[in-house]
């Protein structure tokens, strides 16, 4: 084997690109023949030189690389407005959903949604216990009419004690409809006294809602309360959900009512 | 490797091992075409460092990627990019502790002669020894035996330092080897370094 073929051969070992047989054979060779473990031992550290070596080739070809090719300011530039555009996009998010968190709280959890809710809903009080003939009192008629403002007109030339459970009913009606709600209050809270069978559990239902819209939440949710519990009572569910919805954590967030 | 489809990290690992002309391109590759590079100068200068700060650390990181390949121990824990991005990183926390605003949360597989400055001084003692007696050999003998140690083919050293065949290359390098050899005091004194 010449010089050259031997070193190849100790490459080849030093590459484990021999196979078992081979390997073999050299390692009892380097047992038992010191010249040729003598010369194995100077390859084998002249490869370690070239391996130490190369760090400094590969350094050099970088450096050679990176004259080459600077690096462009644009691609750094686009990676700041890369990262404002993505900061850029995180925040119109968070505006949307907090936009949209707000608008779902003001339409369905603000006093006014849920009031008109209930009064739209549930509409208002027809006189179906009256039958469907005509009144002969005007007040009512004009009740019938939906016309709010000339009832509340029509019975304040009445003295209000003079006015029966029905007239302060459908006066109550007409001012808690036409947004009079401390009005409401009052002429419901007369017909709620007067213990009358015909509007007792409606009025109180109403009155509810009377105290609702005057901003009175506290007196507002005792009543529900109150009806809520009461297996008997005809607006016991109406004042469960409403009592919920008052609840809602929703109800909460700054301006929502 | 011709397009950036090739440069896949499964490929890319490859090609540095394989040396030669492949790792040649990976480098290219790394310098010309991808975006970690402004991705790596970009943190440096986000943290106290300036252009030149940015281009030694990323010139490091690389010189570490290649080395823990060519030597079996990088372990791939995530994409080549992150490796490297990581490693620079790293390397800027160590040389500038004091300047970086936050501490990387993540250590990767360095050497322990990385990091420790006494080990980095006789690294350094060393490489210069090295580049001493890869000097005495000659330019030309020098350039045959570091492409042929970087796993260049006797075709492409053929074709770089113009010699006529492969026999003429393997020739020259065999030639350097035993130069190199002469040189065996030299080298007992590097490996007692």
């Amino acid at each position: 084997m010449s010089e050259q073929e031997l070193f190849e051969h100790f490459d080849r070992f030093l590459k484990n690109q021999l196979d078992e047989t081979e390997v073999d054979s050299f390692n009892l060779k380097l047992r038992e023949d010191a010249e040729f473990k003598k010369g194995f031992e100077d390859y084998k550290n002249a490869v370690n030189v070239l391996e130490l070596n190369s760090e400094n080739v590969i350094d050099q070809e970088l450096e050679r690389l990176n004259e080459l090719y600077p690096v462009e300011n644009s691609k750094v530039k686009s990676l700041r407005s890369n990262n404002s555009i993505y900061l850029l996009i995180a925040a119109c998010l968070l505006i949307v959903l907090l936009s949209g968190a707000y608008y779902n709280a003001s339409t369905n959890y603000s006093t006014d949604q849920i009031v008109s809710t209930e009064l739209s809903s549930y509409g208002a009080f027809n006189n179906r216990s009256a039958g469907s003939n005509e009144s002969a009192d005007p007040g009512i008629e004009l009740y019938r009419k939906r016309d709010y403002l000339k009832v509340v007109e029509h019975y304040s030339n009445v003295d209000p004690d003079q006015l029966d459970n029905t007239q302060t009913f459908y006066l109550a009606n007409s001012h808690l409809l036409s947004g009079n709600s401390e009005n409401a209050i009052r002429y419901f809270e007369k017909v709620v006294e007067s213990d009358d069978i015909r509007f007792k559990e409606v009025s109180e239902w109403y009155l509810g809602l009377s105290y609702l819209k005057s901003g009175n939440d506290s007196k507002a949710c005792k009543l529900f309360k109150t009806i809520s519990t009461d297996p008997q009572h005809s607006y016991r569910n109406k004042a469960s959900r409403i009592l919920q919805k008052l609840d809602s954590p929703w109800r909460k967030i700054p301006g929502i009512n | 490797m011709e397009s950036s489809e090739d440069y896949t990290d499964g490929a890319i690992i490859k090609a540095i091992e394989n040396g030669g002309s492949q790792l040649e391109s990976v480098m290219l590759h790394f310098y010309k075409d991808s975006a970690i590079r402004a991705k790596v100068y970009y943190f440096i200068k986000q943290n106290n460092g300036n252009i030149h700060d940015a281009e030694d650390i990323f010139q490091d990181g690389m010189k570490n990627l290649i080395i823990s390949v060519r030597s079996k121990r990088y372990k791939a824990t995530g994409s080549v990019e992150a490796y490297i991005f990581a490693t620079c990183r790293n390397l800027w926390y160590k040389k500038f502790k004091n300047k970086i605003r936050e501490k990387p949360d993540v250590e990767i597989n360095y050497t322990v002669e990385d990091l420790d400055p006494l080990m980095v001084l006789e690294k350094k003692e060393k490489l210069q020894v090295v580049d001493e007696l890869m000097g005495k050999l000659g330019d030309k003998c020098r350039r045959v035996l570091e492409l042929w140690n970087l796993d260049y083919s006797m075709k492409e050293i053929a074709e770089k330092l113009e010699y006529k065949s492969e026999g003429m290359a393997r020739k020259k390098k065999h030639e350097c080897l035993q130069k190199l050899l002469l040189h065996s005091n030299h080298i007992n004194k590097i490996s007692n370094l």
